[in-house]
């Protein structure tokens, strides 16, 4: 991948060059690693499993798959996953920052999820993986994070078997304006001080504020989708639109 | 939300099993096995899997599982093999695939031993467990003597103080008279056809 010098991206409302927001990112999740499980259940009130959940069930995994947990982060899905698979299936719980990786690992490992689990940090824009090797491939609130998501999309395209199925679990535009202002209330007031007090790491927490709104809506995101080369592309919002599922299959 | 009851169904299975160390050994045997159970009370499906040793419900049907679709009040005969050619037959339950499959996940609440002292004595000591346990009992053996006192004045009271209801002699009686009555009645009814016969012979 060759990047060109002078171009930018979004770091969350900043203006950043492209080159540097891989950097940036991975010391936000450096930073809120040894927290995030915390914070998730503060910030969500609990209710990030429950999309977790959803995203299970509507994965149709089972026993025998072969799962990519991108962006995994602590492992909620790979957790369920590796149960789901059995013995004869495999997850690979892949995350491009090591502390989350590690954070992870230790917790699975605490829990007893061994066996048909690996671990490997890679960009999700350029997967090391065989072409045609998951039955399924997951991403659950990373794909804002990543530089270049059209090019994630065709990379996770790539590596799925065909019909295989890709699940974008993400933060996602409220259907309903009034929702949106509580949410905006909320996101840029009380989220970043409850990082200041829990995580010690206000700004991170900004960050995830400023990027739930920069990353793509709904529709915006399944046409991303469907120019990677997914098919039967559909969402599902959750929590009025807080959160929503994507599912596309490569066929 | 679908999610919520899956996840409070799997939470309380799975401490409730937990409770019973014998059935670690039955949900090994289980291991990967799946039941897709559609109830006609709920707009979704649920499907429970077994792995490694704790059983997962997921709102969803999953493929190759053994497929159960009926109502809740059906669920506790599933225990009985004899019962389901009726259920078949009556349409209670529809069925796909391995029956057996769907009977060993009934059978799994059903052999369901837990020692309630050992349980509580882990929280409370032994000394209180046993003293609470002492007192459950009394408690459970006064409420059965209060129960059957309740029930045995009750109907002394229905029977003597405002008599809305008969002993068995009195019915017995009753009975008897009207034996009687029907008896009487069919001998006058024979009397009455021979004075009948008589007369149309003299005419």
């Amino acid at each position: 991948m060759t990047i060109d010098k002078n171009s930018t991206t979004d770091f969350g409302y900043k203006q950043v060059k492209t080159e540097e927001k891989e950097q940036l990112v991975a010391g936000v999740f450096h930073s809120v690693a040894q927290q995030y499980d915390i914070m998730n259940d503060l910030m969500s009130f609990g209710i990030h499993r429950l999309w977790k959940r959803f995203t299970i069930d509507a994965s149709g995994a089972r026993p025998g798959n072969k799962v990519l947990d991108l962006a995994g982060g602590t492992g909620d899905l790979t957790a369920k996953f590796s149960k789901i698979v059995g013995a004869n299936g495999q997850v690979v719980l892949a995350d491009i920052n090591s502390s989350m990786l590690n954070v992870g690992r230790d917790k699975l490992r605490d829990l007893g999820v061994v066996g048909n689990v690996d671990y490997v940090q890679a960009n999700a824009q350029a997967l090391p993986f065989e072409d045609n090797t998951f039955d399924i491939v997951t991403i659950a609130f990373g794909l804002r994070n990543v530089t270049d998501k059209d090019e994630a999309l065709r990379s996770i395209y790539r590596v799925l078997k065909p019909g295989g199925r890709l699940l974008v679990l993400e933060f996602s535009k409220p259907e309903h304006e009034l929702l949106n202002k509580v949410y905006d209330f909320y996101s840029f007031n009380i989220l970043p001080k409850m990082g200041d007090i829990v995580a010690k790491d206000g700004d991170s927490y900004e960050y995830l504020a400023e990027s739930i709104r920069m990353h793509p809506d709904q529709e915006t995101l399944k046409a991303m989708m469907e120019t990677a080369g997914f098919e039967q592309t559909s969402y599902h919002n959750l929590t009025g639109g807080i959160v929503a599922l994507h599912k596309g299959f490569k066929f | 939300m679908p999610q919520l009851l899956c996840g409070a169904l799997e939470k309380v299975i799975n401490s409730t099993l937990s409770l019973d160390p014998k059935q670690a050994t039955a949900l090994q045997q289980m291991d990967q096995q799946a039941l897709t159970l559609q109830l006609q009370e709920l707009p979704f499906a649920m499907a429970f899997m077994v792995s490694q040793g704790q059983v997962l419900v997921m709102a969803t049907r999953i493929e190759h599982s053994c497929y159960l679709a009926t109502d809740i009040s059906t669920l506790p005969k599933l225990t009985k093999p004899e019962l389901l050619p009726e259920l078949i037959k009556v349409g209670a339950i529809e069925i796909e695939g391995d029956i057996q499959q769907a009977q060993r996940f009934a059978q799994l609440g059903q052999s369901l031993d837990i020692d309630w002292q050992q349980q509580l004595a882990q929280h409370l000591g032994d000394v209180p467990t046993h003293y609470l346990t002492k007192i459950m009992q009394k408690v459970r053996q006064k409420a059965r003597f209060a129960k059957r006192q309740v029930e045995q004045d009750a109907s002394e009271y229905l029977l003597y103080e405002q008599p809305v209801l008969v002993n068995q002699a009195v019915t017995d009686d009753f009975n008897r008279q009207v034996s009687t009555l029907a008896a009487d009645t069919d001998k006058l009814e024979q009397r009455l056809n021979q004075l009948k016969q008589s007369l149309i012979a003299k005419e």
